[in-house]
């Protein structure tokens, strides 16, 4: 613990001591602090339980050379309130760390308080011509969709986790060598919590206006992946499609596989309104029981959604320049249930936000039985 | 007092005459040839800019820095600069593709042709705009209508009617361009009804370095009071010799 609260005090303060500050232009700092106050509830009427969130992300980015780059980013969080109190366990939910380094403690852990840090992004990147190689925690990002992408096989993202965009780092070693303008070739390996290996390759290339990507690998030293992806526009409307099909490595002959696909539309109007429509299909079955345990639970490509088929739709909507409106929906057609979450976010200044936004879900995880869940947010967020 | 006013009467006419025999020897220069050239002052081969854009509205104001650069029609590069929330967001333009780099996810995304007619950020300026997927040469047709004095400067006053399948949100646009400099001063963006939208007026002559062109770009909404958006550029350069990999997606996560 003491150990490791070094640790992150060294790597906080460590790019001040490093020599080469005074020139401030290869030197970017950035990040922003928001406040977030949720609640939870069943039905309006019922019992709210609440939470309170300080959230704050510094970004830190020294461009040493022309050729290497590194960059250290940090997530604090103090949290208080009954989540924390209520909810057996919260502490160890917020200090899940899943990549190889312990990046990640909880600073202080009082009664009703919880003081939380982690390094989501540690690396080290060397760039010579076409060629890019990046070691350290990084975000690698293969999705090609808006909601739900089978292909980003190393960071597997959450459509509900708003709040924190970046989404953890896999603790990788990363090339990635450009064969033209806009195609290129990365291979990246990647070990976690579990010393579980992602190994992966991808060529992407551009063609007919259509951006491809091939890939192929291992999933969490368990699974043969292949995969597929697209970005293109059919009569303007963007179309994306994300393919990938799961092999599980033990017993390969008698195993079956496991499909997910996503296809994607989009189409803005003149009038800056925007609708979105997506569809998933997973061939993973995932065992949870109910909202609440699926929206904490550390995701993959396997567990990005908790029914076969799911259908999403969106529409978004400038009503000035600083009051921006959504509404997005899913159905959840084997569970007789659907997801509602509206979205009104405020520009108050330049660099301050202020957002509210819904949650709602509905469905039967048992036939007959409908569970409701409800979350709601108002958040403050600075960015500097 | 007398000779004084014949001397006047004299130059006035002097000048009136000139000028109308200098529409007379310029009459087989075409509108296209104005609008080229026009076209080709503010583009160059290539270009470097720093621009600050504000929108301004009756009860607030917002504003967005960014770094541009462009090769021709076909390549352009927008790095944002300010505010913090966009900063390094990242715009890619080749030939009729477009791309987005979102450096806090690190996500690329390609922008389908029908984002492209939407506001840039929530001014009165269309993604296309910013990228210039459209050329006020290639996807108009041009007709003079007449001659104008604008801002002391006199000008050709342009009718531009949009091709059939341009990518252009436009019915028309009227354009003002100086005879002598080829300055877009004015220029006034009509709907698909033929109605007024928006009239924007360019000023601050400078001379940026190679040539002197308008800096200043105020574009008002007609029907719209108290709005307005402003675009100045801090710093232009003309046909420094940009390759065209600079405009590749492995760039757009470089560019600073």
């Amino acid at each position: 613990m003491l150990r490791k609260s070094i640790t992150i005090i060294l790597l906080i303060f460590l790019p001040g001591l490093l020599p080469g500050q005074d020139n401030n232009r290869n030197i970017t700092l950035s990040g922003y602090v928001s406040n977030m106050q949720t609640a939870m509830f069943g039905e309006l009427d019922e019992t709210w339980l609440t939470d309170n969130l300080i959230h704050n992300r510094v970004n830190f980015k020294w461009y040493i050379s022309n050729s290497f780059t590194t960059a250290i980013e940090v997530r604090n969080r103090f949290i208080y309130g009954e989540f924390f109190k209520y909810i057996p366990g919260y502490a160890g939910l917020i200090d899940l760390e899943t990549g190889w380094f312990d990046l990640s403690t909880n600073l202080v852990e009082g009664k009703s308080f919880l003081i939380h840090s982690t390094i989501d992004r540690a690396w080290i990147d060397f760039t010579t011509g076409n060629l890019q190689i990046r070691a350290g925690r990084q975000r690698i990002n293969w999705g090609q969709n808006f909601v739900w992408n089978p292909n980003d096989i190393f960071n597997t993202y959450s459509f509900f986790d708003f709040d924190y965009a970046e989404k953890p780092g896999s603790d990788a070693l990363r090339v990635q060598y450009y064969t033209g303008a806009s195609s290129l070739f990365e291979a990246a390996v990647k070990i976690d919590v579990n010393e579980d290996i992602t190994a992966a390759g991808k060529f992407q290339f551009n063609q007919w206006s259509y951006d491809f990507q091939i890939l192929g690998g291992l999933l969490n030293s368990e699974d043969w992946t292949l995969g597929f992806g697209w970005a293109g526009d059919i009569e303007g409307a963007g179309f994306r499609g994300e393919m990938t099909y799961l092999h599980p490595k033990e017993n390969f002959t008698d195993t079956s596989g496991i499909f997910i696909a996503s296809l994607g539309l989009d189409y803005t109007f003149k009038n800056s309104l925007m609708v979105q429509f997506e569809a998933l299909y997973n061939g993973a079955t995932l065992d949870v029981s109910s909202f609440d345990q699926y929206y904490y639970m550390p995701l993959s490509v396997k567990t990005i959604s908790f029914t076969d088929y799911t259908f999403f739709a969106q529409v978004s909507y400038p009503f000035t320049p600083l009051f921006n409106g959504s509404l997005s929906g899913m159905y959840f057609p084997s569970m007789n249930g659907f997801f509602l979450g509206p979205n009104l976010t405020y520009s108050i200044s330049a660099n301050i936000g202020l957002s509210f936004i819904a949650q709602h879900f509905r469905g039967e995880f048992t036939e007959g039985i409908t569970q409701k869940m409800t979350l709601a947010f108002l958040r403050f967020k600075w960015s500097f | 007092m007398k000779p004084r006013i014949q001397i006047s009467t004299i130059l006035l006419l002097l000048l009136f005459l000139s000028n109308s025999e200098w529409i007379k020897a310029q009459e087989n220069i075409t509108a296209k040839d104005v609008i080229d050239k026009a076209d080709k002052l503010m583009r160059g081969n290539s270009s470097y800019s720093e621009m600050t854009m504000k929108i301004i509205r009756p009860k607030w104001d917002r504003s967005l820095s960014f770094k541009a650069w462009s090769k021709g029609t076909d390549y352009s590069l927008v790095y944002v600069t300010a505010p913090a929330k966009e900063k390094g967001h990242v715009f890619l333009k080749r030939k009729h593709e477009m791309w987005n780099w979102v450096p806090s996810i690190e996500r690329m995304i390609k922008i389908p042709p029908s984002m492209m007619m939407q506001s840039w950020m929530g001014s009165d300026i269309t993604n296309d705009d910013i990228v210039k997927e459209s050329s006020i040469v290639k996807d108009y047709t041009h007709e003079i209508l007449g001659t104008e004095t604008i801002q002391g400067h006199e000008c050709y006053k342009i009718l531009l009617i949009p091709n059939e399948d341009a990518p252009v949100v436009w019915g028309k646009i009227i354009s003002w361009i100086s005879n002598k400099e080829s300055f877009i001063l004015k220029n006034e963006y009509y709907d698909e009804d033929g109605f007024l939208v928006n009239r924007e007026t360019l000023s601050k002559i400078k001379n940026v370095g190679d040539r002197t062109i308008p800096t200043y770009f105020e574009i008002i909404p007609v029907e719209k009071e108290g709005y307005k958006t402003i675009m100045e550029f801090n710093k232009i350069e003309f046909n420094n010799p940009i390759r065209d990999d600079f405009f590749s997606i492995q760039n757009m996560k470089r560019i600073r």
